[in-house]
């Protein structure tokens, strides 16, 4: 019941900051929400525009919602983006949103329930789909370091990776993950550093072209945004939301902090994107510049959560022209954000293909589970990705799932 | 018109991009990975011909910067609700005003290839 109010609230939020022009979740929705504020596009044209945008990217986020239970960003905000672009007031659209929040929480409990009392339990082969990717994560910076740097400097960040994993074995107090990936996150920041610092050797201060900002927008929105941050690390923190599946993943297993370095290195792949957008369109980011989500794993109860995502939004408000500045300064942390979240999708991609046939294995056992699993990528592939990557192993996942509940159910015992 | 075109390759896929590039553009083409605040700059000064941004739908991170730096009438997605555009669709749009791309990461290796040459016939520097 909590957890369907909580959910009610940060939908109710999140539509009424969409209604009014405040922030947006969709990237590519907020230079039209910019002009929309900005008066130079009618509600109307503003709602046509958001049709052309891809949503099925929120269909796939399914498989790991219903491994888990938690609710991700996708599914959540990127309906609310198109129903506050369309809603004519603020109140309409934060009823739907309320709505929409507590359905999706609800149908989720009940689905999840029925998939679990099948023969084959389809979310409890999904979570073990989900296995190597927990540990994957943890060389998403040196995979950024080798697509940023190359080979050498990559191969150095993997294996100082390794020797912090095997540090964090023989330190018990801490899930051995934490201080890998925070070597990995070390060693990312030392190769961007230095690399700054050679081009700024070699090209001097050729700094980027000044733009006008609409910061002063964004700022005046300071307690809106704030209570939305509350919301966010609330519902985070309550494991009933989480950003990606990465960082969900580990949150769901019992590993806070791990799950925080994970929502952190996410952040280094988005935070540059999501600065520059903000302030050129004066339309924030539904959720902020992701910090929050870092606070919100990390904090030790549900309302420190809460007040921490509200302080930690509005430091990022108030500092949002500053970061700005530096982020312009220094041009190779933007192009490391882009390694950053390119890395994110290729271990993702690699680890749940990987995980999908250990699931499906174990599901259909004796080669079927290999069988099918692979010839639901290789068909997805060779016509086009319908599937984006990153989904192609949950999805064999989800489709073995079901061929193999329809064997049980057919007398073929599996 | 310069001999060769120069081309922005940036965001997440910009490393494929790069080198799908390079091999559709057959030495008539340089390419250069930038960020995507940068490689819009450097289109609007005239300094590279085209812009092509990536995310993970080719709609969100992609463009928006190239929206907001060179204006929304000067950027085309060369996808549709998720699924790439058919290469008579992609000349249709090289061989029109846009100066910046937005590509989805997994239809790189599909729409590059045919977004190039038609970049090329458009300059007239098909062989």
């Amino acid at each position: 019941m909590e957890g369907l109010l909580v959910m009610a609230a940060l939908g109710f939020w999140s539509a009424v900051l969409a209604q009014r022009g405040i922030a947006v979740f969709h990237d590519g929705l907020r230079p039209a929400v910019g002009e929309f504020v900005q008066g130079r596009l009618s509600r109307a044209e503003l709602a046509q525009k958001s049709l052309t945008l891809n949503q099925m990217i929120a269909v796939w986020f399914i498989p790991f919602i219903l491994s888990t239970g938690i609710i991700l960003t996708h599914p959540l905000l990127l309906p609310l983006d198109l129903i506050g672009v369309r809603a004519r007031s603020w109140w309409l659209a934060g009823l739907i949103g309320a709505v929409w929040g507590a359905l999706l929480l609800a149908l989720l409990t009940v689905i999840r329930g029925l998939l679990m009392s099948l023969p084959v339990n389809i979310p409890e082969l999904l979570a073990l789909s989900l296995t190597p990717l927990l540990y994957a994560v943890i060389v998403i910076p040196p995979v950024a370091i080798a697509y940023q740097f190359g080979l050498g400097p990559g191969a150095v960040g993997v294996i100082a990776v390794l020797l912090g994993y095997l540090i964090g074995l023989n330190t018990p107090a801490l899930n051995p993950n934490v201080i890998a990936t925070l070597v990995g996150l070390i060693a990312l920041v030392f190769f961007t550093i230095r690399a700054e610092l050679k081009r700024r050797a070699a090209a001097g201060d050729e700094v980027i072209e000044a733009y006008e900002t609409q910061a002063t927008r964004i700022q005046a929105n300071l307690p809106w945004l704030a209570i939305q941050a509350a919301l966010l690390a609330l519902a985070t923190h309550l494991a009933l939301f989480g950003w990606f599946g990465m960082d969900m993943n580990a949150a769901a297993r019992g590993f806070p902090a791990q799950a925080a370095l994970i929502a952190l290195t996410i952040s280094i792949g988005f935070l540059p994107t999501v600065v520059t957008s903000e302030l050129l369109t004066g339309v924030s980011q539904m959720v902020g510049l992701t910090l929050v989500f870092t606070v919100a794993y990390l904090a030790p109860h549900p309302l420190i959560a809460a007040l921490a995502g509200a302080a930690v939004m509005a430091l990022e408000i108030l500092f949002l022209e500053r970061i700005g500045l530096f982020l312009d300064a220094a041009p190779t942390v933007r192009e490391v954000g882009d390694s950053v979240r390119g890395a994110l999708e290729r271990v993702s991609t690699v680890a749940l293909i990987g995980g999908a046939l250990i699931a499906c294995d174990r599901m259909l056992p004796g080669g079927m589970g290999y069988l099918l699993v692979v010839s639901v990528i290789a068909i997805n592939e060779i016509t086009g990705a319908r599937i984006i990557r990153m989904a192609e192993g949950p999805a064999a996942v989800f489709i073995a799932g079901i061929i193999a509940n329809l064997l049980y159910w057919i007398g073929y015992a599996v | 018109m310069s001999d060769k075109l120069v081309l922005i390759a940036s965001g997440i896929a910009k490393g494929q991009i790069a080198q799908t590039v390079q091999r559709a553009g057959k030495g008539l083409v340089e390419v250069q990975s930038m960020s995507d605040i940068q490689g819009a700059q450097a289109v609007k000064q005239g300094k590279a011909d085209y812009f092509i941004g990536s995310c993970t739908t080719g709609q969100g991170g992609a463009l928006s910067m190239a929206i907001a730096v060179l204006g929304a009438d000067q950027c085309v997605m060369l996808n549709n609700r998720g699924r790439p555009l058919p290469a008579s669709e992609i000349q249709a749009k090289a061989a029109g005003t846009y100066r910046a791309f937005g590509v989805a990461l997994d239809h790189v290796e599909q729409a590059i290839p045919a977004l190039v040459d038609a970049l090329l016939e458009k300059h007239g520097l098909k062989p």
